[in-house]
């Protein structure tokens, strides 16, 4: 054993001067809880007076550094060698103890942020597989102590046999396997997640309203409203619909930006490591034993700008349940890599030998559901309430069911199950396409059902349960399903290979 | 890791699973339901004559034959489903699996391969165990979703289940470990320390 200038066995603190970067932490975090007050604050038209102002920053600022010290102070970490965990304790009123026994931990990083780097001071983390999560992570502590530290928790993990034996003591210089640039996260950016952001923005502007009303502004909202309902109707719809779309757009640019920029996949021996994010650096380790399902999607604009969307289901570490699962995305990666990224996690692309189509029957009863059913109540309700005309009520039925037709028409049409030896691809989507993949031998458990009715027409359904998800295919031809699960199940039972 | 290989599978050779003779359930069992439900009805009928007897505006005055036969039918309804899905039920043990068959207007049939049950739980109701019954229930990685539970066996035949079906764990568990004796892989189970689930120590100020 190599002589340590540290005895971890005591608990230990952090950098004195780490104080500074909890400081940041706490202020970063502080204003993301009160932005919308702040911003209220700031285009409040109330005047007040310099000293005021002074005072009131003066003050946060002392509160801040007060909280960073307590933080700094009830954080303490050391090594409890009899059980063989390390301990990590901190809060200030809510008191939290972690431990992380040696055999969980995978890898142990030393990293540096910007703010970490002006205060030349590293942050340790320690990692246990299938979590986006870092299960501990130490803030500030000086370079030294960070290597000695990593050095006698994977000696001791060592002694254990069960860390990943790729993760060595010498830092190997990783070489990166796959980066995903801006461009592509960009394109990205702007063809997907249409709907998430549209959400997030009403939870912006019902933030900022909110607080408006508290302090009495809400007229200020209520004049624009009045001003925009001078303009005509027509001119009203576009100027919204223009408006809501960029806004849409920018907030997906900026969200995807930051949340995924410098992404980068670097193999580390059996398993690779995923770093990214802009203010938040997010490290995730994928352990290909562990996927259970690859999820690839690509929409009609993606597929024009050579883009896709890998997202990787793993199995909980621990628990081995699908409860805990785990998603990890991979955004905006070209075909190429994205067949690397399969080969990475899979050894090869899924070959389709075998097809499965849906029975007819699954479009008519989208039509029946989707589109008579409601397009009949409408009828019934508008007749008994006489509330649009005849000719505009035909105008949205038409359109309606145009719309809802071409829908449950494609998604019939991408409706597939491909099925080889080692693979099961179900396809599905109408807009966003999505391909779910699965390795039979990973499959936990299958069931298959079928309506009394359609013991006539021989059609069921199949779903295959793995533990980090179930993929499903409905209204096929049952004989056929039938046969695949027997192959299937075979092919479970006699496998040999580690699902997880 | 992976060992590369490519054997032909004939599909036509496999066994089927929907040819395989299913096993009702313990006709016991049937009584066990009925006994349940009767007494959960019974408690049903309370409301509906204590609504009769506490009236004071005599708005349900003669009405109450109309409770009565509206519960009546209800049960009787119930009990005509509870016989039909008694019926439809159905399992079977295979040397590799368990398949376990149930549903009036949706059949589902449910395989569960032993070699996937992560743990497998025997129980036994007050009133099962007067009629010496018990249900078993396998559980996978698959979630709550996949479990599989049977309902209505005779004791002795869940005792075996559950014993044959934990001796293929054991063997797997103990095929994994000399695996991982070989290879060094990373895997253990039995060893379980749960971190705390506020592990996020900057998130407690």
């Amino acid at each position: 054993m190599i002589q340590s200038n540290f005895d971890f066995s005591i608990p230990q603190r952090q950098s004195l001067i780490g104080i500074f970067v909890l400081f940041a932490n706490t202020l970063q975090k502080s204003i993301r809880a009160l932005w919308p007050i702040i911003l209220v604050f700031v285009f409040n038209n109330k005047e007040y007076k310099p000293f005021f102002i002074y005072l009131t920053i003066f003050g946060i600022v002392v509160l801040i550094t007060i909280i960073a010290f307590l933080r700094y102070w009830f954080f303490k970490f050391y090594i409890d060698y009899q059980l063989e965990e390390f301990v990590i304790e901190s809060g200030i009123f809510n008191k939290t103890k972690t431990t992380i026994p040696f055999h969980k931990i995978q890898k142990v990083t030393i990293d540096q942020s910007l703010i970490q780097r002006i205060f030349s001071v590293h942050k340790l983390e320690l990692d246990t597989a299938g979590s986006d999560k870092k299960e501990a992570s130490i803030k500030a502590i000086s370079q030294q102590m960070a290597v000695e530290l990593k050095r006698s928790l994977l000696e001791n993990t060592k002694e254990k046999a069960l860390l990943v034996p790729e993760t060595e003591l010498v830092e190997r210089q990783d070489e990166s396997f796959i980066t995903i640039s801006l461009p592509s996260l960009l394109k990205i950016g702007i063809t997907s997640n249409y709907l998430i952001s549209f959400i997030y923005l009403i939870g912006i502007f019902s933030t900022i309203s909110e607080n408006l009303k508290q302090i009495g502004k809400e007229n200020l909202i209520d004049e624009n409203i009045n001003q925009l309902e001078r303009l005509p109707i027509v001119s009203l719809l576009l100027g919204f619909l223009i408006f809501s779309f960029t806004a849409i757009i920018i907030t997906n640019l900026v969200i995807t930006v930051l949340k995924y920029f410098n992404f980068t996949i670097k193999k580390d021996g059996k398993s690779f490591v995923l770093t990214y994010g802009l203010l938040n650096i997010k490290n995730t380790i994928i352990n290909p034993e562990k996927v259970q399902i690859i999820k690839i999607t690509q929409n009609f604009f993606q597929k024009k700008l050579n883009i896709n969307t890998i997202e990787i289901f793993q199995a909980s570490s621990d628990m081995k349940r699908a409860s805990v699962k785990d998603r990890t995305k991979i955004p905006g990666c070209n075909t190429t890599e994205k067949e690397q990224i399969v080969k990475l996690i899979i050894n090869r692309l899924p070959a389709k030998e075998v097809t499965l189509y849906p029975n007819i029957r699954k479009l008519l009863i989208g039509i029946l559901f989707f589109i008579i059913l409601p397009v009949s109540i409408g009828i019934v309700i508008n007749y008994t309430t006489n509330r649009f005309p005849v000719n505009a009520i035909g105008l949205m039925i038409s359109l309606y069911s145009l719309i809802m037709g071409l829908i449950l028409f494609i998604s019939y049409k991408n409706y597939r199950l491909f099925i080889s030896d080692e693979f099961i691809v179900q396809q599905s989507g109408a807009w966003d396409i999505d391909h779910k993949i699965i390795m039979p031998y990973k499959i936990q458990a299958i069931k298959t059902q079928q309506f009394f009715w359609q013991k006539l027409t021989n059609i069921g359904s199949i779903e295959l349960y793995t533990a980090g998800g179930r993929i499903s295919f409905s209204t096929a031809n049952f004989e056929e399903i039938k046969e695949q699960v027997n192959k299937w199940l075979y092919q479970v039972e006699v496998s040999k290979e580690n699902w997880m | 890791m992976q060992e590369f290989k490519n054997e032909i599978i004939d599909i036509s050779t496999l066994p089927k699973f929907e040819d395989v003779k299913l096993q009702p359930l313990q006709k016991e069992y049937f009584k066990v339901m009925l006994i349940q439900r009767s007494v959960f009805y019974t408690i049903f009928l309370i409301p509906i004559i204590a609504l009769f007897f506490i009236d004071t505006n005599d708005f349900f005055e003669g009405k109450l034959i109309y409770g009565l036969l509206f519960w009546f039918v209800l049960v009787l309804l119930n009990f005509f489903y509870l016989k039909l899905s008694f019926r439809k039920k159905g399992f079977a043990l295979r040397e590799h699996d368990v398949i376990f068959k149930s549903g009036v207007i949706s059949e589902t049939t449910t395989i569960v391969t032993n070699n996937r049950v992560q743990h497998v739980a025997l129980h036994q109701g007050m009133l099962s165990r007067i009629f010496g019954l018990a249900s078993i229930e396998l559980f996978t990685a698959g979630g709550s979703a996949s479990d599989l539970k049977i309902n209505g066996l005779l004791f002795e035949d869940a005792k075996k289940i559950k014993e044959s079906v934990s001796e293929r764990i054991i063997e797997i568990t103990e095929e994994a470990k000399e695996q991982s004796v070989t290879l060094e892989t990373e895997h253990q189970s039995d060893y379980q320390v749960i971190p705390n689930e506020n592990n996020e120590p900057d998130d407690t100020i």
